[in-house]
């Protein structure tokens, strides 16, 4: 890939994104959708439905969510996470995640880029000096490729000085990359131009002008006359360049998907531990950042797969703010029982430490918004929990944060805590009625219609949660738990009903699939990969061999012979109804 | 396996409505990106490609003008109720589309986005939901069905005056070829058949010919042709903002979920088929 | 009862429904099959209007023909406003006869590449865009300059006009003459404003403004 790929690019103004419009454009040759959410936030996506393909410009901007024309599918602001199917209202939304790319509002611009280089750094450069007021001139196509608009501009400098206000030929420029200042010596109006290449053969000239005083209409006007006679007289040279039509049937090439490092499971890839923190007497927390330098497209809820130096396969779950994109945060708490994961973690790994680690999806997500989120963790459990209140906070969406904790010292964390200020309750030393009681209390009187119940802890306090909001009147898909913390004095989960063994005939690797874990979120979290995409046995891309086993079938891809046949799974919905599973892989 | 597009090459392809055809003149047109040109005669049909004098086999059945560009055709698709005669055969008119025929085809396989393409008239928010229904293959004639396909529709048909859970059989005859039995307002019985045949003309153009044989008397031909011509219309804003314009076939470029079952169906046994014509590569 | 002559899939049709829903105007509907049918060419409908072209209104005896013209007249007649048509605003009016005028050249540019597109009409469709490139980057830039000053509109007033109405359909349908309006932002901004305007109707083709 070209550095262009990597650069930041201005690719609207703001004034191009009003309330509820969604923008169209190319980088690059990539079309983008560019819309602007309620609370202000700019959204940079491939423009294009992850469902059916469908130019996501042709649909609508409903405040924080982007809705698919075609079949009304909606799209969560910042995220790009599906977070609504109208064909499927109750239930879980499609894993469809639309593309998102890097962006950054500055001065009045909209800057994109397609890849985001190791030491990403935020777009624009300082503003001229003595600049008391600026204003975005006329965008304006230009069928030329980028480069040639930047040096058409500087060797038609001159012409430009009436838009300085200047009637002489003293128009100064500097050129850095694909943007020009157009400035006159001793005058304190500028132009900032920047040049989108919008793909090989066509760019868009985007200028913004700093003055001293207000500016009059026909001075902007003057600028796009300006540009029309400079690439009038350009563009009829020798060489015609090529044609500035974009048919709505140009071929978009298809691309290998991209999905952000959240979707992409399996890959495993490597980490170094820049910083490492004593949370609570047995919490340490881990600063993981990757090695290759990407952003990480992380979400609350999300864990990730880290094979400790001991040679353990364990999940442990982030606690990033949304702004840490670079470096991954989890707090692991040193199990006395441990088989040898958590100690190893403890004691092998320090700052320095390199250790691999793969993205599972996000099985624990935030609800789209419209109810009232209540946050219920305990002990080490807060990991996740707590990155959900770090979002809803900086989102300003409603929630409550409850953390119980043994003492003041086993409190993890802390000052990320003291970033949810007032919303954030604690709750010291219960014992077991003193629990009961507390959590209780806070799941009572609630309207459940209004509220969507978050858990994470020990097993036995999830359970309780569980039972608790049940007889609260809450429904099954307002409460939302993760077992995967799970205590070492749990049942083991083979002796737990719904629970089977798989075998993987290669390797001969073996584990089990816990009841509500999904044969595929097991095989991902072992490390056995395993091509998927719908996680709704709909698609066909995870259909895996199988050597022997009493098939579940929940799929709606495999014909009734093949379900028959017993040979063929998808284990993305489908299990085993007998104790061993062996899968032809 | 077959070789490569063999199954959509011997096969036919429909050129034109009989109805519109018009006897002495010759048309110009392409299938799988071929020039031909055909002729209707006062006692059938010639056709030839454009750069040889070679005769093409060609056909005038169901309501259509249909080419083979094979010299050994397999034979067309059976549509038993067009024998009925007490049915109309309406043509609804031909209109090209600038993108695959395959997508031309998957969208007229789609109940979920009634609601949001042709609202008010086959579905309308909040009655979204697409219910379960059932794929099966037919493996003796090489086709796809789905069945039990049902959606709640303020205005299924051109004689429905009042909301009805319209009851619907999709058939999957060929790749560019889709056949949709409906519940019929008329006679609880039986079942109204729309049939979608689409010339492939080039890999990313095609022409949609869209034939009724309804047991419908209650509106006349240009009802009929009106109310299939704005479905249409409404569709071929979506199919030309869809990209790639090629249908993928590899599972993971698209996401479906369970009532993209058919398409999901479609997209496999085409597959299986070894037809590249019109998909994303 | 107002009578239109009418067919679904044409634009300028389209504008003529599009008003008479914003003003809240009763008719009744004759179809016209202009395709297959090219009934907008016999013998019967030629009667109504020799051009051979639709739409037509008719208002008891009085029969008008031109997208543009019906427009006028209804404006004139049923909208008690006087905003779509301000007779009393001889400027304004000038203003809306340019636009009127830009809409038949938008007929004779997008809608001709629209009718070889879709019905496979014998126009030079490369020939039609570029004409209609040069249409839509005069507007973009008019569109650009009014919001400049606040004006959201065609002409430089707080509220739409038929002005508005006559140039949507074909530029709203770019996509089916086979030309992407992403060049023109402006012109994309301006469709959805025209689709907010309270009455809004829509066609086959042409989605409604977003319902949240």
């Amino acid at each position: 890939m070209g550095s262009l790929h990597q650069e930041w690019h201005v690719i609207a103004s703001s004034e191009d994104l009003p309330f509820r419009h969604v923008y169209q454009t190319r980088l690059l040759g990539q079309e983008l959708a560019v819309w602007r959410d309620d609370n202000g936030v700019v959204n940079v996506w491939e423009n294009r439905c992850p469902h059916r393909g469908v130019r996501l410009s042709l649909g609508v901007n409903i405040g924080n969510q982007l809705k698919c024309q075609y079949h009304g599918w909606k799209y969560e602001s910042g995220s790009g996470h599906c977070a609504f199917v109208p064909a499927h209202r109750t239930a879980k939304p499609s894993a469809a995640c639309v593309r998102t790319f890097p962006c950054a509002e500055v001065d009045g611009l909209v800057f994109a880029q397609l890849e985001a280089p190791v030491g990403n750094a935020k777009p624009g450069r300082q503003r001229p000096l003595g600049a008391a007021l600026s204003t975005n001139l006329r965008s304006h196509p230009v069928a030329m490729n980028a480069k040639a608009v930047v040096e058409a501009i500087q060797q038609a400098a001159p012409s430009f000085a009436p838009l300085l206000g200047d009637q002489a030929d003293r128009v100064q420029t500097l050129v850095s990359g694909l943007s020009i200042d157009l400035s006159c010596a001793g005058l304190l109006d500028s132009v900032r131009i920047f040049v989108q290449p919008e793909s090989d053969s066509k760019a868009v000239v985007h200028a913004r002008l700093y003055a001293a005083a207000a500016l009059p209409l026909q001075r902007k006007i003057v600028f796009t006359q300006l540009l029309d006679e400079l690439f009038a007289r350009v563009l009829q040279s020798p060489t015609p360049a090529p044609t500035a039509r974009l048919i709505a049937s140009d071929a978009v090439p298809l691309k290998t998907p991209n999905p952000p490092a959240a979707d992409k499971p399996g890959e495993p890839f490597s980490c170094t531990v820049i910083a490492r923190q004593n949370e609570t007497p047995d919490i340490a927390s881990f600063w993981l950042k990757p090695d290759d330098g990407r952003l990480l497209a992380l979400e609350p809820g999300m864990h990730v797969s880290l094979t400790t130096p001991s040679g353990h396969l364990r999940q442990y779950s982030i606690v990033n703010t949304p702004d840490e994109q670079d470096v991954l945060v989890i707090g692991v708490k040193h199990e006395p029982q441990s088989r040898g994961g958590s100690r190893s973690m403890h004691v092998d790994v320090q700052v320095g430490t390199q250790v691999q680690l793969t993205l599972p999806r996000n099985q624990f997500q935030l609800q789209p918004p419209g109810r009232h989120a209540l946050l219920i963790a305990g002990g080490i459990g807060v990991t996740p929990i707590l990155a959900m209140g770090l979002h809803l906070q900086r989102a300003k969406r409603p929630y409550s944060f409850h953390y119980l904790a043994r003492s003041e010292e086993h409190v993890a964390f802390t000052q990320r805590l003291a970033a949810l200020g007032k919303q954030a309750a604690t709750y010291l030393g219960l014992d077991i009625e003193g629990t009961q009681q507390t959590l209780r209390e806070l799941l009572q009187d609630r309207e459940p219609a209004r509220h969507d119940v978050y858990v994470c802890g020990p097993q036995p306090m999830i359970d309780l949660v569980v039972e608790l909001a049940r007889e609260a009147g809450f429904a099954s898909e307002q409460i939302h738990f993760e077992y995967f913390a799970l205590a070492p004095s749990s049942k083991p989960p083979a002796a737990e009903s719904g629970s089977y063994q798989v075998t993987i005939k290669s390797s001969g690797k073996a584990f089990t699939v816990s009841p509500g874990q999904t044969l595929l979120q097991a095989c991902l979290d072992h490390g056995v990969a395993i091509d998927y995409s719908c996680e709704q046995g709909v698609c066909g891309a995870c259909m895996t061999k199988v050597v022997s086993g009493e098939l579940q079938h929940g799929d709606v891809y495999l014909s009734a012979k093949e379900k028959d046949s017993g040979t063929l799974i998808m284990p993305c919905v489908s299990g085993c109804r007998s104790e061993t599973l062996i899968l032809d892989i | 396996m077959l070789k490569e597009n063999s199954f959509v090459y011997d096969d036919w392809h429909p050129v034109g409505a009989l109805a519109e055809a018009v006897v002495g003149k010759p048309c110009h047109t392409r299938i799988l990106g071929q020039a031909i040109c055909y002729t209707r005669t006062p006692d059938g049909l010639i056709a030839h490609l454009a750069d040889s004098s070679q005769p093409l086999k060609t056909l005038i059945v169901y309501g259509l003008l249909w080419v083979s560009l094979s010299a050994q055709p397999r034979r067309i698709l059976a549509i038993p109720e067009f024998e009925e005669t007490d049915r109309r055969v309406v043509s609804a008119g031909s209109i090209r589309v600038a993108t695959s025929g395959l997508r031309v085809v998957e969208n007229f396989l789609d109940m979920a986005h009634f609601p949001f393409v042709h609202t008010d008239i086959l579905g309308a928010e909040p009655l979204t939901e697409v219910a379960a229904y059932d794929v099966e293959i037919d493996e003796q004639a090489d086709e796809v069905l789905a069945v039990n396909c049902r959606f709640p529709q303020p205005k299924g048909s051109a004689a429905a005056s009042e909301p009805v859970e319209m009851q619907y059989v999709y058939r999957i005859a060929r790749p560019f070829i889709a056949i949709l039995y409906k519940t019929c307002v008329i006679d609880a019985n039986r079942l109204d058949v729309l049939g979608l045949y689409v010339q492939p003309v080039d890999e990313e153009s095609c022409i949609a010919h869209a034939i009724m044989c309804y047991l419908d008397d209650i509106n006349t031909d240009k009802q009929l042709r009106d109310f299939q011509q704005r479905i249409f219309g409404q569709d071929i804003m979506i199919l030309l903002n869809q990209v790639p314009k090629g249908l993928p076939l590899d599972p993971r470029h698209e996401t479906p979920v369970r009532a993209d079952a058919l398409s999901s169906a479609y997209r496999r046994w085409i597959k299986a088929r070894n037809v590249t014509f019109g998909t994303a590569r | 009862m107002l009578k239109l002559y009418d067919y679904e899939l044409s634009g300028n049709c389209f504008k003529v429904r599009l008003l008479l829903s914003i003003l809240g105007v009763q008719y009744e509907t004759e179809v016209v099959e202009f395709h297959p049918g090219r009934e907008h060419k016999r013998p019967a409908f030629l009667r109504i209007n020799p051009m051979g072209q639709l739409p037509v209104l008719q208002n008891g005896e009085k029969i008008i023909r031109d997208s543009q013209a019906i427009l006028v007249y209804l404006a004139s007649i049923f909208d008690p406003s006087r905003k779509w048509y301000p007779l009393d605003q001889p400027e304004v009016l000038g203003d809306i006869q340019v636009w009127l005028a830009f809409a038949d050249s938008l007929t004779g540019s997008l809608s001709a590449a629209r009718l070889h597109e879709l019905f496979m009409y014998d126009f030079d469709a490369d020939a039609c865009r570029a004409r209609a490139q040069t249409l839509l980057e005069v507007m973009d830039k008019h569109l650009w300059i009014n919001r400049q000053q606040d004006f959201k509109f065609l002409c430089p007033l707080a509220h739409a006009t038929i002005a508005d109405i006559a140039c949507f359909p074909y530029v709203a349908m770019a996509d089916e003459a086979g030309l992407s309006l992403q060049d023109y932002p402006s012109v994309r901004l301006w469709l959805d404003e025209v689709r907010r305007i309270p009455g809004f109707t829509v066609m086959a083709g042409i989605f409604p403004a977003g319902k949240p």
